[in-house]
């Protein structure tokens, strides 16, 4: 949560303060960029572009919206305008480095599907099914949250997490009974 | 409940979204089928995986990669407020300088003052403006003093007929490098009216002169109004000059002009338009400007009024575009579907109206 004094004296030109609220921001919309492309060199560039956007409309924010769906607007209108449409295919390979670190082979085991497997099943849903997915649990937004990030309707965003729910589950279900995905 | 309920009612529960009534509803249903039961132990297997994927993090601060690129933001703002500034400054000696003259070349000037053009537009004397004004001395500095020199001529040579020149000339001037010249004569040659023709000759050197020591900056202020300077004591001072330098051919000279490259200071542009940022929106006469926040976009005149307003449903696609003679302002929305919708607005008017295609 950003303290709204900090968003304020940022839209009042403090330099120091837009760059701070910047440093507060920029897990955040580094994640759901990373989980939308699905790579971390495309993260990296959609984030860097999102934090300038954002450095420099700062004054277009009101706040009548809240400044995380503000945010998370900006970030994932780059991702599927821009990244997404330019580099659709993801490689497996990329994912096996990304995830390196963060593997735990034991408990990889024990789950019942690998995080690897249900990043791959994301990267197969349809770009706003998949953005609704990451800011449901990447963002922990509510669905009127992701309803005014993506600017849907709210059944609409309702029958894409529900729908993206059901995808997964196949797909994971299919990795499952075939053992090595494809 | 039916099945397609049952599925809703079982995900709205994973969301956290149900009363109390509707949890109960939903586990007595589940008790007595089997089926579901499965299903809703499978999704919320699902839902506790995708709570627990890794909240990664940026490898490095992004920020501080992101710094450099945030202070070039910063440097080319300043440098078109104080762009505006200076021009604005030099405006307002010219209108000066010619209204204590009193002459038909005062008095046309004086003209310009009361229909509010540009240069007295404040509000839209941002952007689009401090552009075309940067491509001016981008110009000025590309060419030697020759074509310069010429092409002060020629312009000068019909001042009365081009009745709104300094509109048309400013306006392309963003354009192309032969009308940023023309422009150098009517947008920046009403500063400091010179008063013998030798004055012309140096500025033009001047000019010159900056654009081979200082390739890809701005000439020096001096230099500037040295270049302007000489327009303007042509234009008014000996029109038989005129005559006779366009008989040394001014196509010639317009035809030597190298096409500027599009900016002002192509590494800092291309930083900005590299990242998406939006271009100037205001139109090319500076009359009106748009603003887009979330999916609504609005018209504004000079004085901040808006005129206009179109509530998009769905993502802009591109910018929206002003036709040349700024009274349109045409935009394109994709919807969700994907289908583009084309709109115009006139600004004078305040409508907005679907393109059907």
């Amino acid at each position: 949560m950003v303290e709204p004094g900090l968003i304020r004296a940022a839209q009042q030109g403090d330099r120091d303060a837009l760059v701070s609220l910047l440093r507060e921001i920029e897990n955040h919309v580094y994640r759901t960029a990373y989980y939308i492309l699905g790579n971390e060199q495309d993260a990296l560039d959609a984030s860097q572009e999102a934090l300038i956007r954002i450095y420099t409309k700062i004054t277009s924010y009101e706040e009548k919206a809240q400044f995380k769906t503000w945010v998370q607007r900006i970030v994932t209108n780059i991702c599927i305008d821009k990244f997404r449409r330019t580099k659709p295919v993801v490689s497996i390979e990329e994912h096996d480095m990304v995830f390196r670190e963060k593997q735990d082979v034991e408990e990889e085991v024990l789950s019942a599907y690998a995080a690897k497997d249900i990043r791959e099943a994301i990267d197969k849903l349809p770009d706003h099914h998949r953005a609704v997915v990451v800011l449901r649990y990447l963002q922990d937004f509510s669905y009127n949250e992701i309803a005014d990030s993506l600017d849907l309707p709210l059944n609409t965003v309702k029958s894409y997490l529900f729908r993206a729910r059901q995808q997964l589950q196949t797909l994971l279900h299919d990795y499952q009974k075939g053992g090595v995905r494809g | 409940m039916t099945c397609q309920e049952v599925v809703e009612v079982m995900n709205r529960y994973l969301d956290g979204d149900l009363d109390e009534h509707e949890r109960v509803l939903l586990m007595e249903h589940l008790k007595n089928c089997p089926d579901d039961q499965e299903l809703f132990e499978r999704l919320q297997r699902l839902s506790e995986e995708l709570e627990e994927l890794p909240k990664v993090t940026p490898p490095f601060s992004l920020v501080d990669s992101i710094l450099p690129q945030l202070a070039e933001i910063d440097a080319l703002r300043d440098a078109k407020a104080a762009q505006a500034a200076v021009m604005d400054e030099e405006w307002t000696q010219a209108e000066e300088a010619a209204a204590a003259e009193g002459g038909s070349l005062g008095s046309r000037r004086a003209s310009r003052k009361r229909t509010g053009w540009l240069g007295r537009r404040t509000a839209a004397w941002g952007g689009a403006t401090a552009v075309a004004a940067a491509a001016i001395i981008l110009a000025v500095s590309l060419n030697g003093p020759h074509p310069n020199r010429q092409t002060a001529m020629l312009e000068s040579k019909a001042p009365a007929a081009a009745g709104n020149a300094s509109e048309y000339s400013v306006q392309e001037a963003a354009d192309t490098g032969g009308a940023a010249l023309k422009s150098v004569e009517e947008g920046t040659g009403s500063s400091e009216p010179a008063t013998s023709p030798t004055a012309v000759s140096d500025g033009s050197r001047g000019t010159g002169g900056g654009s081979r020591t200082k390739a890809s900056t701005s000439p020096p202020p001096s230099a500037r109004v040295g270049g302007i300077g000489g327009a303007s004591g042509f234009d008014k001072a000996d029109p038989n000059i005129s005559g006779s330098a366009n008989m040394g051919g001014p196509s010639m000279g317009i035809a030597q002009f190298p096409s500027p490259p599009a900016s002002p200071s192509p590494g800092m542009e291309q930083g900005i338009a590299g990242q998406g940022l939006a271009a100037s929106t205001a139109s090319p006469d500076g009359k009106y400007s748009y603003t887009v926040t979330g999916t609504l976009l609005e018209v504004f005149d000079s004085g901040d009024k808006k005129l206009a307003e179109l509530k998009m449903d769905g993502e802009l696609q591109g910018s929206p575009s002003w036709s040349s003679d700024s009274t349109t302002l045409a935009v394109e929305v994709k919807d969700s579907s994907g289908a583009v919708k084309k709109f115009k607005i006139v600004a004078a008017e305040g409508t907005v109206e679907e393109q059907k295609s």
